[in-house]
C-alpha cells in the first residue's frame, strides 16, 4: 500500500471504520513507513485531546433572565405568526376595497398574545394549526385576486407563479420529511418561512394586480 | 451529561404542566452542556450565549412533544444542534459544496501554536461543525449529516479537512 493511500484511508483507519482487509494492510504499511506513522500517530493524538475537552462551559452571565422574559412575553415564533396574519389581513382589507368590497374576508385572527407562561404543546399539534392558518389565508388572497382586473403582464405572472411553485415544492418536501420527523424544530421552523414566502408573494401578486404597490 | 442529583423526570413532568419553576431547575442542570456545545458549534461568545437562550426557549415551546424516549439531556442537545445549523445555515451549505473543491488552508502563523480549544474557533463553519460534533461529542457521519442537513460524504470531507488544519495549527 502506496504512502498516499494510506493517508487517504487513515482517519477511518483511526475511527475503526475500514473494513475486510484494509485494517491490517494500513497497519503493515505504518510499521514500515516513519512519515506515515507520525501521521497515525498525530491524528490519535488530536482525538484525545478533543475527547478530553470539557463539555460543561458555562455562560460568562446568567441567561435564565433573558429565557424567561422570552417565555412570558410569549414564544417568537408565536409572535411572528401573529405579526403574519395582522400583515395578511390588513392585505386582505386592502384588496378587499379596491376589489369594491365584493369579499367580507373572514380576516385571520392575531394569535392571543397573552401566552404568558402557558403549557407547552406538541410540535405535530403546532404543525396542524400553522397549516390550516397558511390554507386558510392564501384561500382568501387567491380569492380577493380572482375579483381583480388582470393587469399584470403575462410575463411578470409567469415569473411570480414559476416562484410560487418552487416555494409550493419546498413546503411540500419539508411537509413530507415532517411527517417522518413530526417534533422536529427547524422543519418546523422552515415550513413556516416558506410558507410565509408564498403568502408575501402572493400578497405582492395582489398588491401589484390592484396597482396598490 | 452529569448525573442529575434532583429527579430530572419529575422535573420535566412538571414543566410539561406548565412550571417554570421546574423549567428553571432544568435549565440549571443543563446550561453548562448546552453553552459548551453552542460555543464550540459558532466559535463566538456572543453566538453561544444566544443560542443557548434560544435552544430553552425552544424547548420550552416543544416540552408537550417530550415523551422521554431519549433522555432529556439528549432532546436538548439535538435542539441545540438545529438552533445552530439554522442560524448558520447558508454557511454550512456554502461549506458543503466547497466540500469536493481542493482544501483550502486557514491562513495563520505557523510559529504560533493554538491550544485546541482556540484552534477549532478558527476552522471554517462546516468543518468546526462537523469536527465538534464527531470528534468532540462522538455523533456518528450519519447523525451529523441529518442534523446539518448535508450528505454523508460531505461530513466525511468536512472531518478530514478539520482534522489537518487543526493538526497543522497546533502540532509541531
Amino acid at each position: 500500500m502506496k504512502c498516499q493511500t494510506v493517508q487517504h484511508l487513515l482517519d477511518d483507519y483511526v475511527d475503526g471504520l475500514l473494513i475486510g482487509e484494509e485494517p491490517a494492510l494500513v497497519a503493515r504499511h505504518l510499521a514500515s513507513c516513519p512519515d506515515c506513522a507520525r501521521q497515525a500517530n498525530g491524528l490519535r493524538e488530536l482525538l484525545q485531546s478533543a475527547k478530553a475537552l470539557p463539555r460543561h462551559i458555562e455562560p460568562h452571565r446568567d441567561l435564565w433572565p433573558g429565557i424567561r422574559g422570552q417565555i412570558e412575553k410569549g414564544s417568537k415564533r408565536r409572535i411572528s405568526r401573529a405579526g403574519r396574519f395582522t400583515v395578511l389581513a390588513l392585505a386582505a382589507a386592502v384588496l378587499a376595497i379596491l376589489a369594491g368590497s365584493l369579499l367580507m374576508l373572514d380576516h385571520p385572527r392575531p394569535l392571543n398574545p397573552g401566552l404568558a407562561a402557558e403549557a407547552p404543546v406538541r410540535l405535530e399539534q403546532e404543525v396542524l394549526v400553522v397549516e390550516a392558518e397558511y390554507q386558510r389565508a392564501r384561500r382568501e388572497l387567491v380569492a380577493a385576486m380572482d375579483q381583480l382586473p388582470r393587469r399584470l403582464a403575462p410575463e411578470t405572472r409567469t415569473v411570480i407563479d414559476q416562484n410560487l411553485a418552487v416555494i409550493d415544492g419546498a413546503i411540500q418536501e419539508i411537509r413530507a420529511s415532517l411527517e417522518k420527523d413530526p417534533e422536529n424544530v427547524f422543519l418546523f421552523d422552515m415550513l413556516v418561512a416558506e410558507q410565509d414566502r408564498s403568502l408575501q408573494l402572493l400578497g405582492l401578486e395582489g398588491a401589484i394586480t390592484s396597482n396598490t404597490w | 451529561m452529569t448525573e442529575p442529583a434532583v429527579d430530572e423526570n419529575a422535573l420535566v413532568t412538571s414543566a410539561q404542566s406548565g412550571c417554570l419553576t421546574s423549567f428553571e431547575s432544568l435549565y440549571r442542570m443543563h446550561s453548562g452542556r448546552v453553552h459548551g456545545l453552542c460555543l464550540r458549534l459558532t466559535g463566538n461568545a456572543a453566538a453561544a450565549e444566544d443560542l443557548t437562550q434560544e435552544t430553552f426557549i425552544r424547548a420550552w415551546r416543544n416540552l408537550g412533544g417530550f415523551r422521554g424516549d431519549s433522555s432529556f439531556g439528549s432532546w436538548l442537545f439535538r435542539i441545540a444542534v438545529n438552533a445552530v445549523a439554522a442560524r448558520y445555515r447558508t454557511e454550512l451549505r456554502r461549506a458543503a459544496c466547497e466540500s469536493n473543491a481542493p482544501a483550502r488552508s486557514v491562513q495563520f502563523d505557523p510559529t504560533l501554536r493554538l491550544d485546541l480549544q482556540e484552534a477549532i474557533s478558527t476552522l471554517p463553519a462546516g468543518a468546526r461543525a462537523v469536527f465538534v460534533l464527531h470528534d468532540v461529542e462522538g455523533c456518528r457521519h450519519e447523525e451529523i449529516a441529518e442534523q446539518l442537513g448535508v450528505a454523508v460524504g460531505t461530513s466525511k470531507a468536512q472531518l478530514h479537512h478539520a482534522r489537518r488544519l487543526l493538526r497543522e495549527m497546533i502540532q509541531p
